[in-house]
């Protein structure tokens, strides 16, 4: 098995919702977080508070975090277990973020070298 | 591990949890932090859910998820009033309180509350409905627009009255104990009442079934019995509503074209429904005096205990549509019910005359009913050309694209008839 990393990237204006569609949303990510675990494809996940700090260069620059303009940032990642990364990008397809308009990305942890990758 | 959604109530699908939750933290907050908090208060509310959101995504749902909403709902609340405070420089000690633990019984008792003072409000009903949809039962605005066939800016400008006239109220419902709130029910039940009919009304002018408002209505009754389980109205009032949903799914075909009692199939009918309504139709005859709704509630179960249309106790519903008449006074709608019930028990010119006598003091808003009807006895006696005539006025009075559906294909039905009795 390979680890991959699922960075999920929206706008996380979740205020615009009705109770309604949040409480479909969250039920559509229990229900797909229950069957990565039953299937043993599901490391680790959490959410990443929208506010945050840019630390830049040598200068160690800080700013308010990258996404000045935009609402849009990173909201939460998850760990992957797959195969291959076609098999983690079909487990991602399924992500019910996607429906509220996130982009997902998809990255395999590098193994180590020592590490035998089968 | 996660944990499913709690779901132990029989109309209560899961869909409704996070509204019931909703109705639950204003209610609550509302009596800790005051009416004045309450724009406050639903914001928190609303940050509560949109938090719920983010974590429980990626963690499921905690053990006590009602309690880790109100927690997080009641931290914001307390960070915006620190917030405003501290710009006018006042002392917030007082607010910060630490034993925030409110048990069950407590929270219901909040709900039922809010729900008396916003009754008690010397208000429209449909802005005491907009307000009880928005603080009791978690809708949005554009879903109460929505629900009620409005404008989000004219459910905005209700809402915004309502908060005022809220504010100017000095009724405290804290010194008020349980057994002295009866008396304050009947306005609530008014406004749950029709709460439940414009999900009725609202359904037959656009597509689809608008069940929401019905299921929060009775969601909100049954919140009634839950301090008050031996209220004969409220019983009576949910017996009448599980007898009118157990129905709905037959009253509208794939097509959405509206069927009438007569066609529908009644093995759409849902029998745990029906036996809800019998169930609380029993616990409502607790009373020596039969209120308005236990008779609509006892004709809607006739309705529901009949096996098809023809073995329809008619002579039963004339019978309680004429008590209806005694209590409320004769209302041209009950008047036309009455006499569609009387022409199934049996069909007569007589009740021609007595459909005359109603046009004298017709109101425009009884013009569609009072045609159908018309056109319906003229059906019954074989006059088809006059029933085509009466169908057509009704037409002209129609209100919705399901109505005039109705009536159109109540006229072909009809065309054939006609000719065969005009030759």
């Amino acid at each position: 098995m390979k680890e991959f990393l699922l960075l999920i990237r929206e706008d996380a204006n979740y205020g615009q919702l009705t109770l309604e569609e949040m409480q479909a949303d969250i039920e559509k990510h229990m229900a797909w977080v229950e069957t990565l675990i039953a299937k043993g494809q599901f490391k680790d996940g959490n959410p990443l508070d929208a506010t945050g700090v840019h630390i830049r260069g040598k200068e160690k620059l800080v700013t308010d975090g990258p996404y000045i303009e935009s609402k849009e940032c990173i909201s939460g990642y998850y760990f992957l277990l797959a195969n291959s990364l076609e098999e983690a990008t079909l487990i991602a397809k399924d992500c019910p973020a996607l429906e509220l308009g996130a982009i997902i990305e998809l990255r395999e942890v590098m193994a180590h070298d020592e590490q035998a990758t089968e | 591990m996660m944990n499913r959604l709690p779901n132990n109530d029989i109309f209560q699908s899961t869909a409704h949890l996070f509204r019931a939750y909703s109705g639950k933290m204003v209610a609550i907050l509302t009596r800790y932090y005051g009416v004045d908090q309450l724009e406050n208060i639903m914001d928190a509310v609303q940050e509560s859910f949109e938090s719920a959101l983010s974590h429980w995504r990626y963690k499921g749902m905690p053990n006590k998820p009602e309690a880790w909403l109100i927690t997080a709902a009641k931290n914001k609340l307390i960070n915006m009033i620190k917030r405003e405070h501290r710009a006018s420089n006042i002392d917030f000690s007082i607010i910060a309180e630490n034993n925030f633990s409110p048990d069950e019984k407590q929270i219901i008792d909040s709900q039922l509350q809010l729900l008396l003072r916003i009754c008690e409000l010397k208000l429209p009903l449909k802005s005491q409905i907009i307000f009880t949809l928005y603080t009791s039962s978690g809708f949005g605005i554009p879903e109460i627009a929505n629900a009620l066939l409005m404008t989000n800016e004219a459910v905005k400008k209700s809402i915004f009255r309502t908060k005022l006239s809220l504010q100017n109220t000095s009724f405290n419902f804290d010194e008020l104990p349980n057994k002295y709130l009866a008396p304050h029910l009947s306005q609530l039940h008014l406004v749950l009442y029709l709460m439940f009919n414009e999900g009725y009304k609202t359904t037959r002018s656009r597509e689809g079934l608008n069940t929401d408002l019905c299921y929060e209505a009775m969601r909100l009754a049954k919140l009634i019995l839950q301090l008050q389980p031996n209220d004969a109205v409220t019983n009576a009032l949910l017996a009448l509503m599980f007898f009118n949903i157990a129905r709905f799914p037959a009253r509208v075909s794939s097509q959405n074209f509206w069927i009438p009692l007569e066609q529908q199939d009644r093995s759409l009918w849902n029998p745990i429904f029906i036996k809800e309504g019998m169930y609380y139709l029993d616990l409502s005859k607790n009373t020596e005096q039969l209120s308005k709704i236990h008779l609509e509630a006892m004709i809607a179960s006739i309705h529901c205990c009949a096996t098809d249309f023809k073995t329809t106790e008619w002579p039963k519903i004339v019978y309680l549509y004429e008590q209806l008449q005694l209590l409320e006074g004769p209302s041209t709608a009950l008047i036309l019910n009455k006499i569609i019930a009387m022409s199934y028990v049996k069909p007569s010119t007589d009740l021609l005359t007595e459909l005359k006598i109603l046009t004298k003091d017709l109101k425009p808003k009884h013009y569609f009913f009072f045609y159908l009807t018309k056109a319906h006895l003229h059906v019954l006696l074989h006059q088809y050309s006059m029933a085509e005539g009466s169908y057509r006025e009704a037409l002209d009075h129609a209100q919705s694209e399901i109505d005039k559906q109705f009536i159109l294909n109540k006229i072909i039905n009809i065309a054939p008839l006609d000719k065969t009795t005009r030759y």
